[in-house]
């Protein structure tokens, strides 16, 4: 019971808290643009605009570039480049941990690769696919495949010893040792890395979106700006790119990871 | 069956001069409870681990029953310091796990499921996750999962070092009855003269650098022992003051280098 207080405690505290942001938001937007005119009103969002907006989009009747198909599109493509990045990112890394060679030689080659932020490949992925889907799910896959893979060698290397010899004194074979023991051993840093791959897979497809222009939020959001020039709507779509990526991390990866990191003992909040 | 250890050599750098463990000559018979004692380093753990087939000798070669042992195998199961048990896995399926490894229908996992956690008194807790045990609980799991699979050895490397002296107490006299019933050979690693005097049959001490059988001595004190009565008194010296002599040793060496 007394769990449940504090749960609704948090959330109303969280409401509480972003009431306060959007009205310091007003307030600066009424003190900048309509009282003392600092800024021009085309540069500065205000809440009641983007309400507004929000309103309009969402309604049916809407006749622009309509948002659930953008939303749909966005996250199809997200859902296809991830899907293809684990399954990459799941082979190089086994791979890596498995052969001393790739591991002294072609990681620090990812590693290096992985500086590179993800929207830097969109030359190579439009001169290599044209302005294609293909193109964009490219510029996912090189921005969370690495990632993954860097993960699961790292999981799969920070096994337990002591956990390898007591399986193999049960006499298990090499591929009972892959999937019932290295890999459930490994499966909190297994999830971390999908976590973080996949926050690397939304940001790379936005960033691609806006260049190579293609029904889906960030081509909105680029046309927002450059052919509506509406800061608003900028806004609107921002604020929904902030909200899909969070409930995604939150309600998957983050429901997934403490489920597991509880079971194994892991919890960093237990008393 | 019979194991039989012959000429084990072994060092871990190879440019060091002395080795590791020394020339290790040992004949161990069916349902003994050998106890291997000696100072800490002098390759106690890493004769285990050999016998374990976990860790190659450089030379000698160890048999069972006539086969020579080059792999682990479920045939003998190592029991480690720590519980090594698998922690995304209920107690019930970390018993399991061997059973299922080596393929044994339902109805006899089950079966011995129930029988070994009960043996260890932990049966009521067979839905718990490992994280939710204590150490010495822990323990008892990990010799339930041990005593399912028919092994023809069980080794174990100071099973209950990392635990509190009433566990141990416990633990002692589990492990003792445990033994007469089921009737299997148990190679035990110790540091501590008490364990080996409580539980063997020979006790077999093992000097250092390089680690060498200094000495097999048998245990004829009657079960069950009782670590205060008199019979102890004397051979409790006797051993203490060959261990003393070998921590010495060691210290000596420390000392000179
Ligand atoms: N994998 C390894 N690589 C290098 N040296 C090792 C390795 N394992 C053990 N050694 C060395 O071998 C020697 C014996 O180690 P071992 O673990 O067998 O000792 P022990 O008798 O079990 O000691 P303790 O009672 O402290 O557990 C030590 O000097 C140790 O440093
Ligand atoms: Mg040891």
């Amino acid at each position: 019971m007394k769990k449940k207080s504090t749960t609704v405690k948090k959330i109303l505290s969280r409401i509480g808290f972003i009431i306060i942001i959007i009205a310091l938001w007003e307030l600066v937007y009424l003190l900048g643009v309509e009282v003392l005119g600092l800024w021009k009103s085309y540069t500065i969002p205000s809440p009641q605009g983007v309400w507004e907006r929000c309103v309009d989009m969402f309604s049916f009747d809407y006749t622009g570039m309509s948002i659930y198909a953008a939303v749909a599109a966005s996250l199809l493509r997200a859902f296809i480049g991830f899907a293809i990045s684990v399954v990459i990112g799941a082979v190089l890394g086994f791979l890596i941990s498995k052969f001393k060679y790739l591991q002294e030689n072609l990681k620090p080659i990812i590693l290096g690769i992985q500086t590179l932020p993800s929207v830097c490949w969109v030359p190579f992925a439009i001169l290599w696919f044209g302005l294609d889907q293909s193109a964009v799910i490219f510029v996912i896959i090189v921005g969370s495949a690495f990632s993954i893979a860097m993960a699961v060698d790292n999981g799969i290397q920070n096994v337990d010893p002591l956990y390898i010899r007591a399986a193999k004194t049960m006499g298990v074979s090499q591929s009972q040792l892959y999937f019932k023991v290295i890999i459930p051993a490994a499966q909190p840093m297994l999830i971390a890395g999908l976590k973080s791959g996949w926050s690397f897979a939304w940001r790379a497809l936005m960033a691609a979106e806006m260049m190579i222009s293609m029904i889906g939020l960030g081509q909105i959001l680029d046309a927002a700006r450059s052919i509506e020039s509406d800061i608003n709507k900028v806004t609107l779509i921002m604020l929904i790119i902030i909200v899909i990526g969070t409930i995604i991390d939150r309600v998957i990866f983050t429901n997934w990871e403490n489920a597991v990191r509880r079971r194994y003992g892991l919890d960093r909040d237990r008393k | 069956m019979s194991l039989h250890i012959e000429g084990i050599t072994k060092k871990f750098d190879k440019n060091s001069d002395t080795n590791i463990l020394e020339d290790i000559n040992l004949d161990i018979e069916s349902g003994e409870f050998i106890c291997l004692l000696g100072p800490s380093g002098c390759g106690k753990s890493t004769l285990l681990n050999i016998i374990a087939g976990l860790v190659d000798a450089d030379s000698g070669k160890i048999t069972l029953d006539g086969e020579e042992i080059t792999k682990p195998g479920s045939d003998r199961i190592m029991m480690f310091q720590e519980s090594a048990l698998f922690p995304w896995l209920t107690v019930e399926k970390n018993v399991r796990f061997g059973m299922k490894i080596a393929g044994l229908s339902k109805e006899e996992q089950d079966k011995r499921l129930e029988k070994y956690l009960k043996m260890v008194q932990l049966y009521k807790f067979r839905d718990y996750n490992i994280h939710e045990l204590s150490g010495g609980m822990k323990q008892r799991v990990a010799l339930a999962r041990a005593l399912c699979l028919d092994c023809k050895i069980l080794l174990m490397d100071e099973p209950f070092a990392a635990l509190d002296k009433q566990t141990i107490n416990v633990l002692r006299e589990e492990l003792i009855n445990i033994w007469q019933q089921t009737k299997k050979t148990i190679i035990l690693v110790t540091h501590s003269v008490e364990e080996a005097l409580f539980f063997s049959n020979r006790i077999v001490m093992i000097g250092s650098h390089p680690g060498k059988v200094k000495d097999i001595i048998k245990i004829d004190i009657p079960r069950p022992r009782h670590i205060e009565s008199v019979e102890f008194i004397n051979i409790r010296k006797k051993l203490l003051e060959a261990l003393k002599e070998e921590v010495d040793k060691i210290e000596k060496e420390e000392h000179d280098s």
